[in-house]
């Protein structure tokens, strides 16, 4: 499970996202599904309950979507934006 | 490095920083989201503030200050002193969820912002060498609270003005932010700034006036008229002019990046992210291609010739 960095801000615009990561000063567009990922991690929530969340909302095969979520939350951890939920929160 | 620590000797005992004023000299100073008043100057000080804002300084104004701020004596041995030759001037900020403390060279600050918004600025310098920089180094940063409390926003930014509008170009150091500035002013445009402006809404939608700060240009310290936003552009070089249409998200990205201060702030991007939605909810932004030459200005467009 992830969640949101304390040290990011974020605003949906349209069918695209803006993260500011404020210790790293970046500024981050993400296209929708990454935006989605973003928006849907929190508390509790696991990563397979954001891929059937997801498989709700776009037409796209459940394995390529699943593929490309854990891609992106990938490239989110890497980025600073998500970060590992400690057992417990 | 904890708060403060590259400019004071020790760190500050906020309790125990003494409110004593240097005088009992006020002055208000006008310029966007103003007027900002400053009390407890000395005699000295007031006049170069009113030396180095004249023609927006008034000793008494009828209009309720916007902000405003207490003027302390501190002893110089508070701070640390250093050769600041081929040294980056950055102040050191602690953000609070109703305020901030600000450190800098000869300049201690706190400043507040539930309404009514103010602070305090302490310093021990007192003559022309030392207090307008401190001076210029605190109003830079109280104006960008002011104007986010207004729905508004400072941006670093060239802004160009012509008839009833101005055009607000934005870019990383070094796009062409001053040239650009030179050109339009050789055929015959306004340029408002080529380093702050501020951008506020208003009933008939947004408009810019220039910060009374110094930019490469050498601007005065008098204030702009405030134009209508016309467009604003996203500058990069290019070996010819033109204009392209940028993402919203993009453009909210760009004009994050290039709104200081605020953009780093933990308790306040939340409401420049809101206060630049609302402007790009009003006013289009493209990326100009320029090619540092002054075709560039037949690209401008007002609203409604665009």
């Amino acid at each position: 499970m992830y969640r949101v960095s304390s040290e990011v801000r974020f605003r949906r615009v349209s069918e695209e996202g803006v993260v500011i990561h404020q210790r790293q000063g970046e500024v981050l567009v993400l296209n929708d599904v990454a935006m989605r990922i973003v928006e849907l991690a929190g508390p509790g929530v696991s990563v397979d309950e954001v891929v059937e969340r997801l498989a709700a909302e776009y037409e796209v095969e459940p394995a390529e979507l699943e593929a490309d979520v854990r891609g992106f939350i990938r490239e989110l951890l890497d980025a600073g934006v998500l970060e590992p939920q400690p057992d417990g929160d | 490095m904890s708060f403060a620590a590259a400019y004071l000797q020790q760190a500050p005992e906020w309790s125990r920083l003494a409110a004593e004023p240097w005088g009992h000299e006020r002055v208000a100073i006008d310029f966007a989201g103003g007027p900002y008043e400053l009390t407890g100057l000395s005699e000295a000080q007031r006049t170069l503030v009113q030396e180095r804002f004249a023609g927006i300084c008034e000793g008494t104004t009828a209009a309720e200050p916007a902000f405003r701020f207490a003027v302390c004596r501190v002893d110089a041995e508070l701070f640390r002193h250093f050769d600041p030759r081929g040294w980056v001037y950055d102040l050191d900020r602690d953000y609070h969820s109703g305020g901030l403390r600000l450190a800098g060279r000869d300049l201690l600050a706190e400043m507040h912002w539930p309404e009514p918004m103010g602070g305090r600025l302490w310093t021990s310098q007192n003559t022309h060498e030392g207090f307008p920089g401190v001076l210029e180094n605190c109003f830079r940063v109280a104006v960008v609270y002011r104007l986010l409390g207004m729905g508004g926003a400072v941006l670093h930014s060239a802004v160009l003005a012509r008839g009833a509008w101005a055009y607000v170009l934005v870019g990383r150091s070094g796009a062409g932010k001053s040239t650009a500035s030179r050109l339009a002013r050789s055929q015959g445009w306004e340029v408002l700034s080529d380093d702050l402006n501020a951008l506020m809404p208003t009933a008939g939608g947004w408009r810019v006036e220039k910060l009374p700060f110094a930019g490469d240009l050498g601007q005065t310290a008098g204030r702009s008229r405030a134009y209508a936003v016309a467009g604003i552009y996203w500058l990069e070089q290019a070996p010819i002019h033109a204009v392209r249409g940028l993402s919203g998200s993009l453009a909210l990205a760009r004009l994050v990046a290039c709104a200081p201060v605020a953009n780093v702030d933990p308790y306040r991007t939340g409401r420049l992210l809101d206060n630049l939605d609302c402007l790009l909810r009003s006013v289009g932004v493209n990326t100009l291609r320029f090619a540092r030459e002054p075709g560039f200005l037949s690209l401008l467009a007002s609203p409604c010739t665009a």
